[in-house]
C-alpha cells in the first residue's frame, strides 16, 4: 500500500459545467470494526450507538465497547456517540480497525462536531436543526474584517447600512432584521439589546473559528427569542489554537487593522488565550456623490478578550471569557472634527461605546447518562453618540444565569430541562431634533425607553429518537415577567397602566429531522417566540433622517410563530467529490409587533404595535458541488416575500430584496497553497418607503462581486482581494446634503452599497 | 460573466505551475519512522507538513512499514529538521515528541496514539 505524492504535482483540469448535469452516482462498499472508548481514562463504552452519518445502516458496541458495521451505500462517515459524550464524526480514510474515543460532554449544548476543514460552508446533516456552517477555512476566503463582513458567502443571511452616516451594519435572517435572530457566543446569549446596531462590528473576523447559522426557532434552551434563527459564534479555544498569530490587514481607503492571538497551555487541564484587535481608520473619504459627506465614519476600535479553559479530564470542563470593546466613530460632513459637537452649520455624526461582556460556562458528568451544566453571561454597555444635534446615549445592564440538566431516559431518548433567570436594565435617553426649526423630541423615563426586566423561566424538553432515521424535540418554556410598577415604582410610563403588561410568555416549540430514504432528510420546526423591543437602538438610522418621531401608544412585547420546512440531500460522487442540494421554505407571523411606518410622511416616522398582519415569507435552494478536485461552485437562490399592515394597508418591508442570487467559486491547489474564491451576488429590487428624495417606489436589483487570493506559506500567508468589483455604488447617498439641518435632509434611506470597488491586502502570520 | 472568470482562474492556474518550476539540485533520502500511524486520518497532516517543509522534494508513505520516505535537498534542509516540522503539526515520530496543542487538531482516531497514550489495537 504506497502512495506518491510530488511538490511539483500540479494538475488544472478545466471542466465545462456541462458536466454537472453528466455526474454519475456511485456506489461505495465499506466495512469497518473498532472499539469505542472513553478519552479521558480508555476504558471502553458499552452501548455507544455507531452510525453511518445520514442512513438507516447502524449498530450499537457490544459489551467491550467493540463494534462492526457493515457496508454502507454513498456514505463514508461515522457518527459515533453515547449519552453524556460529546458525538464524534469520523470521516473514514480506510480499512484499518477504528478506536473512538468519545470525549464526556460538558454540557450537551456543543452539539456535533463535524471533523471537515477543508469546505468554506456545510449543511449539518446530523443536526435537528438546519444549520449552516461556515469555517475557518471559509472566513479565510472573505476579508472578514469584522462579522458584518463574514456572511457574503451566504445566501441565507443578508447584511445591509442602516443609514449613510455612522457606518452601522445590519443583518437580516429570513427577510427580517437581525433582532429576530438571537446571536450567541458559544451558545450563550452576546449580542442582543442596544449592543444590536452596531454589535456587528464587535466581532473580529479573526477571532472566530466558526460561525453556524440556523435557520427557525431555536430550542427552548436559551430563552424565548431567536423568532427567525439562530447565530452561534465559536471564537478560537486556547487548548487547541496556535501558540501565536498575528494578521495584519490595510485597504485602499488606508484602513488598517491589527489582530493578535496568543494562547498558552498550562497543563494538560489548563489553558488560557488572549485576544486583541484593534482598527485605526485615520482617513476619511468621499468618493460617494461627492456631496462633503464622508462615505463612512472615521472608526477607532480597541477589542480585547481573554479567556481560560480548564478541563479536569474527569468530566468537568468549565469555560470563561472576558471581552472589553472601546470604540469611537466619527462621520458626516468632512469638515467636521471630533471637538465640534453641538455645531450647527456643519453636520457631525459621533459615537463611543464601550461593552464590557463575561461569560462563564461550567458543565459537569454526573453519570453515563446525566449531565449538567451552568451558563452566566453578563453585559455592561454604553453608547454615546451625537447625530447632528440629537444626542443619544444609551445604557445597559444585563445577566443571564442558565441551570440545565441533559438526561438520557428510557430508550435512548433524551429529556433537558433547566431554570433560567434574566435581569436587564434598559436606559434609552434622546434628545433629537430632527431638524433646526422642529420641536425638540425627549424620549427618556420609563415606556420603551428606560425600563427594567425581571424574567424568572423554565423550560423542559424531551428528545425521540429511532436511530439515525428519526428525531424529534418537542421543548416548552415558561417565561415570568415581574411588572415594572414592582420593580421600579418611581418610574411610571405616560401610556401604560400595569394591566396592559404581559406577564406569561409560553413559548412551544418543535423540531424534528427524518431520513426519510438514502440521503435525503426531512426537517421541520414549529414554535413561538417573544422580545422586547428597543425602539431607539434598532432604528438609529432614523436619527439621520430628519424624521419627525411619532409614538401615540406604549409598543408591548413582540411575539410570532415561525414554521418551516427543509430538504437536503447530499450526494457522494464517484471519485470521492461531494454535492449537495438544499431547499427550504420559512414562514413567520406576527402576533404582535414594533411597527415601524416610514410611509406615513417622508418626514415622520411612526411606532405603532402592530394592528393587521405582518408576515415573512422565504424560499430559498442551495446547491454545491466539487466540479474537480479543489474547484468548489455553490449556487443559491431566495425568493422574500416580507409584508406588513402599514395603517390597515399591506405593503412590502422597505429596504427588504424581493429576491437574492447568489453565485461562489471556490479554487485551492493542493494543500491550500494557492487559493481563489469569487463571490458574486445580485440583489433584487426592494421598495423604498416615502422619502424626500428623487429615488421613490422600487430600486434596482444590483450586482456585487467580491474576490480574494491567498497564498499559503509555512508560517504565514498573504491574501490580496477586492471588494465590490463592480464598483456598484449608491448615486446619492444623502439627500439633502447641501443643507443637513433643514427640513430635506435624509441620510437614512440605504439601498445600495456605500463603498466603491475597494483594494485590501494582508498577511496572517502563525507559530504552532 | 462566467467567461471571464474562467479565465481568470485559468490565467492564475497557469502562474502556479510556473512558480512550481524547480531546478534539480542534489537531494537526499531519509526514512522518518511513524510509530504512532494507526489510521489514514493523519495522511492529509503529514503530507501537508511536507508539502510546506522547505527543501522538500517528494515523498512517499509507507502505511505498512509506519514510516514516510522523504527526498530533500541537503542544502536545505536535513532529517531533524524534517521530523521537528511533523511534531509541530501533532505527528509522533522516533525522536521527536508532537505538540500538545496540535494533537487536539488530529482526526479523533490519530489523537491517542499521538499522546502516546496507547498503540493502535490492531
Amino acid at each position: 500500500m504506497q502512495q506518491s505524492r510530488s511538490v511539483r504535482f500540479c494538475h488544472f483540469l478545466p471542466l465545462p459545467l456541462l458536466l454537472l448535469l453528466l455526474i454519475p452516482l456511485s456506489l461505495e462498499a465499506q466495512q469497518v470494526e473498532g472499539i469505542v472508548v472513553d478519552d479521558a481514562n480508555g476504558s471502553p463504552l458499552p452501548g455507544a450507538h455507531v452510525q453511518w452519518i445520514g442512513t438507516l445502516h447502524g449498530t450499537t458496541a457490544d459489551g467491550e465497547g467493540r463494534f462492526r458495521l457493515s457496508s454502507c451505500q454513498d456514505c463514508s462517515t461515522l457518527v459515533v456517540g453515547l449519552m453524556g459524550y460529546a458525538n464524534d464524526t469520523i470521516r473514514l480514510q480506510s480499512n484499518a480497525p477504528l478506536q473512538v474515543r468519545l470525549k464526556a460532554a460538558a454540557t450537551a449544548l456543543q452539539g456535533v462536531s463535524v471533523r471537515e476543514r477543508r469546505r468554506a460552508s456545510f449543511t449539518r446533516m446530523s443536526s435537528v436543526a438546519q444549520t449552516e456552517v461556515i469555517t475557518v477555512e471559509g472566513l479565510r476566503g472573505l476579508a472578514c474584517c469584522n462579522l458584518g463582513e463574514s456572511f457574503e458567502n451566504s445566501a441565507t443571511v443578508d447584511v445591509g447600512y442602516s443609514d449613510a452616516v455612522s457606518g452601522s451594519r445590519q443583518i437580516q435572517l429570513l427577510g427580517l432584521t437581525g433582532v429576530y435572530s438571537q446571536l450567541l457566543l458559544e451558545n450563550t446569549p452576546f449580542l442582543r439589546g442596544l449592543s444590536a446596531p452596531f454589535g456587528l462590528g464587535y466581532v473580529p473576523g479573526q477571532w472566530m473559528e466558526s460561525i453556524s447559522v440556523s435557520k427557525g426557532v431555536a430550542t427552548v434552551k436559551n430563552g424565548y427569542e431567536a423568532i427567525t434563527g439562530t447565530i452561534n459564534l465559536e471564537y478560537e479555544k486556547p487548548h487547541k489554537g496556535d501558540a501565536f498569530s498575528l494578521n495584519l490587514y490595510e485597504n485602499s481607503d488606508l484602513k488598517s487593522e491589527v489582530t493578535a492571538k496568543v494562547n498558552h497551555r498550562f497543563s494538560e487541564r489548563l489553558a488560557t488565550g488572549l485576544l486583541v484587535y484593534t482598527t485605526l481608520d485615520s482617513r476619511r473619504s468621499d468618493h460617494l456623490g461627492h456631496d462633503g459627506f464622508a462615505d463612512y465614519p472615521m472608526q477607532q476600535q480597541f477589542n480585547i478578550a481573554n479567556r481560560w479553559h480548564f478541563d479536569n479530564g474527569q468530566g468537568f470542563v468549565s469555560q470563561t471569557l472576558v471581552n472589553y470593546i472601546h470604540e469611537n466613530r466619527l462621520g458626516g460632513d468632512m469638515r467636521f472634527e471630533g471637538d465640534m459637537r453641538g455645531n450647527d452649520s456643519i453636520y457631525g455624526f459621533g459615537g463611543t461605546t464601550d461593552r464590557l461582556h463575561v461569560f462563564s460556562k461550567n458543565g459537569k458528568v454526573l453519570s453515563n447518562t446525566t449531565s449538567v451544566g451552568l451558563q452566566v453571561a453578563a453585559t455592561w454597555f454604553r453608547q454615546d453618540a451625537y447625530y447632528g444635534l440629537s444626542d443619544y446615549l444609551g445604557e445597559e445592564k444585563d445577566i443571564y444565569a442558565n441551570l440545565l440538566v441533559n438526561a438520557e431516559v428510557w430508550g435512548g431518548h433524551i429529556m433537558d430541562y433547566g431554570v433560567s433567570f434574566r435581569y436587564t436594565d434598559v436606559a434609552e435617553r434622546l434628545s433629537y431634533v430632527p431638524y433646526i426649526g422642529a420641536p425638540l423630541q425627549y424620549f427618556a423615563d420609563g415606556d420603551n425607553y428606560c425600563f427594567r426586566e425581571v424574567l424568572p423561566g423554565a423550560f423542559v424538553q424531551y428528545t425521540f429518537r429511532y436511530g439515525d432515521k428519526f428525531n424529534a424535540t418537542l421543548g416548552v418554556r415558561y417565561d415570568y415577567s415581574v411588572p415594572p410598577s414592582q420593580i421600579h415604582p418611581d418610574v411610571s410610563g405616560a401610556f401604560y397602566a400595569d394591566g396592559d403588561f404581559q406577564r406569561h410568555a409560553v413559548s412551544p416549540r418543535l423540531h424534528f429531522r427524518w431520513n426519510v430514504w438514502n440521503n435525503w432528510v426531512l426537517r421541520g420546526s414549529v414554535g413561538r417566540g417573544f422580545r422586547t423591543p428597543n425602539l431607539i437602538a434598532e432604528n438609529i438610522g432614523i436619527l439621520a433622517s430628519g424624521r419627525r418621531i411619532v409614538q401615540q401608544e406604549w409598543i408591548g412585547r413582540e411575539e410570532a410563530w415561525n414554521g418551516g420546512l427543509n430538504v437536503t440531500k447530499r450526494f457522494q460522487l464517484s471519485d470521492g467529490r461531494k454535492a449537495s442540494l438544499t431547499v427550504d421554505y420559512y414562514h413567520t407571523r406576527f402576533v404582535n409587533q414594533a411597527v415601524v411606518d416610514l410611509d406615513v410622511a417622508a418626514d415622520e416616522v411612526w411606532f405603532y404595535n402592530l394592528d393587521g398582519q405582518s408576515y415573512s415569507s422565504v424560499v430559498q435552494a442551495d446547491f454545491s458541488i466539487d466540479l474537480f478536485e479543489g474547484f468548489n461552485a455553490s449556487l443559491a437562490g431566495k425568493i422574500n416575500d416580507v409584508r406588513c399592515s402599514y395603517h390597515g394597508t399591506m405593503m412590502r418591508k422597505p429596504y427588504t430584496a424581493f429576491w437574492k442570487g447568489l453565485l461562489v467559486l471556490s479554487y485551492h491547489t493542493r494543500f491550500e497553497k494557492w487559493r481563489f474564491d469569487l463571490t458574486t451576488q445580485l440583489n433584487g429590487p426592494q421598495r423604498l418607503p416615502l422619502n424626500k428624495g428623487e429615488m421613490q417606489g422600487e430600486a434596482d436589483a444590483y450586482l456585487y462581486m467580491l474576490g480574494q487570493v491567498t497564498r499559503k506559506f509555512k508560517r504565514f500567508e498573504v491574501y490580496l482581494g477586492v471588494e465590490n468589483i463592480t464598483g456598484h455604488v449608491q448615486k446619492t447617498p444623502v439627500i439633502g446634503a447641501d443643507a443637513p439641518f433643514s427640513h430635506a435632509f435624509d441620510a437614512s434611506v440605504v439601498y445600495a452599497p456605500l463603498m466603491g470597488r475597494l483594494f485590501y491586502g494582508g498577511i496572517r502570520f502563525n507559530i504552532r | 460573466m462566467k467567461k471571464q472568470v474562467f479565465i481568470l482562474f485559468l490565467a492564475l492556474g497557469l502562474c502556479t505551475v510556473c512558480f512550481a518550476q524547480q531546478k534539480s539540485k542534489k537531494t537526499r533520502t531519509a526514512e522518518i519512522a511513524i510509530p504512532g500511524y494507526c489510521c489514514k486520518g493523519l495522511n492529509a497532516t503529514i503530507e501537508k507538513t511536507l508539502a510546506y517543509e522547505r527543501g522538500v522534494v517528494d515523498w512517499t508513505l509507507n502505511l505498512d512499514k509506519k514510516s514516510v520516505t522523504v527526498v530533500y535537498r541537503e542544502d536545505k534542509t536535513n532529517a531533524t529538521k524534517i521530523e521537528k516540522a511533523l511534531a509541530a503539526n501533532g505527528v509522533r515520530t522516533a525522536n521527536e515528541k508532537p505538540n500538545p496543542r496540535a494533537i487536539e487538531k488530529l482526526p479523533a482516531c490519530c489523537q491517542p496514539a499521538a499522546r502516546g497514550e496507547s498503540s493502535c489495537s490492531k
